[in-house]
């Protein structure tokens, strides 16, 4: 199975990189489609040994935030291609992808970004790891809300169609909220997202993918108000003001 | 944290630009205090007339609204889809216009200040959130509260009455759930 990685230089798509070395002895090939990298600002993320030790305490790969993609690629002679738009839905990167013709191509774009229509114009998979229970938990910052809901943090990895936070469910993965003073939005949002990718291409080898929960509502949630982030970061095990 | 903080979610420029929600710091209660003090500063400044009366208009906006409004207290509601189509509309705008078509796009873009409709907005997503508890009419409404205590001013007196039942509503629901939270 070939699968295609493509990232912008995000931390999200550093922590996809090193998940997809992981699964190296796994019947798949994998290659790099990187854009943008000249036009935006690499991130950087300070020392967290508070995150790093509770993400590890929980049995979850805590990967280098700071590994540029690329870096990560040439250590494990993964081959990969640069392009120099930072539009996800340039022409050049919808050529080639379809040069490349992967199975499945593993979207880690910049912030914001949605897939347009062209993406979807053949049948190429395209799968993307959602922080949130889909339908229940579609849209923006839905960790936040799955706190304030009193539930667990799940991630969905599906297969991406045109609608947004909507297709082919593969893969529910569950955390357990994280504990006060943990990053959500750098260290525990980008790396449980890269642990269920690494779940996702295990069962969809082992052919154990498509899950669903005919009985979900769907409820769509959006940038959440500061007030609310702070009743779900002041409600975490442990906070003391 | 020392010195206070001034709570940075209110502009007079608001609804015609966008109040920025994204990314923003944690600063503990003191964020909680400065978001609880925008509104009661406003309140403090609101007429103590019970006898107002909700504002006359032919704009759709508010004919639709008010509709919603009765059945909603009725609970004869019916138009979620709308509701919720709606909701997306200002989540993505932060604004509400004078009217709309079917699809729920403006009819014109520059038709975005009458200030007492987002009373009404707010009076629906009020209204929703303490009868279903979903989340995102609550955080529309504190969007909105936050445009309303911007532009208060602007805001006709005999609304005041309505104006304070959003806010206080408001302050009662979140600090409900902060305190439902913390009992977990």
């Amino acid at each position: 199975m070939k699968l295609l990685l493509l990232a912008g230089n995000t931390f999200r798509a550093r922590c996809y990189a090193q998940q997809l070395v992981r699964l190296t002895g796994e019947q798949i090939e994998v290659v790099g489609l990187f854009y943008g990298f000249g036009h935006r600002n690499a991130p950087n993320a300070e020392e967290d040994i508070q995150s790093e030790r509770y993400l590890t305490q929980q049995g979850i790969f805590v990967p280098n935030l700071n590994e540029d993609a690329r870096i990560t690629f040439s250590k494990d002679n993964f081959s990969y291609s640069e392009l120099e738009t930072d539009d996800v839905n340039d022409p050049s990167i919808i050529h080639a992808i379809e040069s490349n013709a992967p199975d499945i191509t593993i979207f880690a774009g910049y912030g914001g970004q949605l897939l347009r229509s062209a993406h979807f114009q053949s049948d190429r998979k395209y799968l993307h790891m959602h922080p949130g229970k889909i339908p229940l938990e579609r849209g923006s910052t839905t960790l936040y809300y799955s706190i304030l809901n009193e539930r667990n943090c799940t991630v969905t990895a599906f297969y991406m169609s045109e609608e947004i936070d909507f297709g082919q469910n593969i893969v529910y993965s569950e955390y357990a909220v994280p504990v006060a003073g943990v990053n959500i939005d750098v260290w525990f949002d980008n790396i449980i997202r890269a642990d269920t990718l690494h779940k996702a291409i295990l069962a969809i080898l082992n052919g154990s993918g498509l899950v669903s929960d005919e009985n979900l509502k769907s409820e769509e949630y959006y940038v959440i108000h500061p007030v609310l982030k702070h009743l779900a970061l002041m409600s975490l095990s442990g906070y003391q003001e | 944290m020392t010195g206070e903080y001034n709570y940075k979610y209110l502009s007079q420029e608001a609804p015609v630009a966008k109040i920025n929600y994204s990314y923003s710091a944690f600063l503990g209660n003191t964020f909680l205090e400065a978001w609880e003090k925008s509104r009661q500063e406003v309140l403090a400044q609101l007429s103590t007339d019970q006898n107002a009366a909700k504002t006359t208009s032919e704009l759709p906006s508010a004919g639709l609204f008010q509709e919603w409004l009765l059945q909603l207290n009725s609970n004869t509601f019916k138009q979620w889809e709308f509701l919720e189509l709606l909701l997306k509309r200002f989540e993505v705008t932060k604004r509400i216009y004078d009217e709309y078509d079917e699809n729920f796009r403006c009819e014109d873009k520059s038709r975005c200040n009458s200030i007492f409709l987002y009373v009404r907005f707010a009076e629906l997503l009020l209204l929703v959130y303490q009868n279903t508890k979903r989340l995102p009419f609550l955080n529309a409404l504190i969007k909105v509260n936050d445009i309303l205590c911007s532009r208060w001013v602007d805001i006709d007196q005999s609304e005041h009455v309505f104006l304070k039942q959003v806010l206080q509503g408001e302050i009662e629901v979140v600090r409900s759930l902060e305190a439902k939270l913390k009992t977990k």
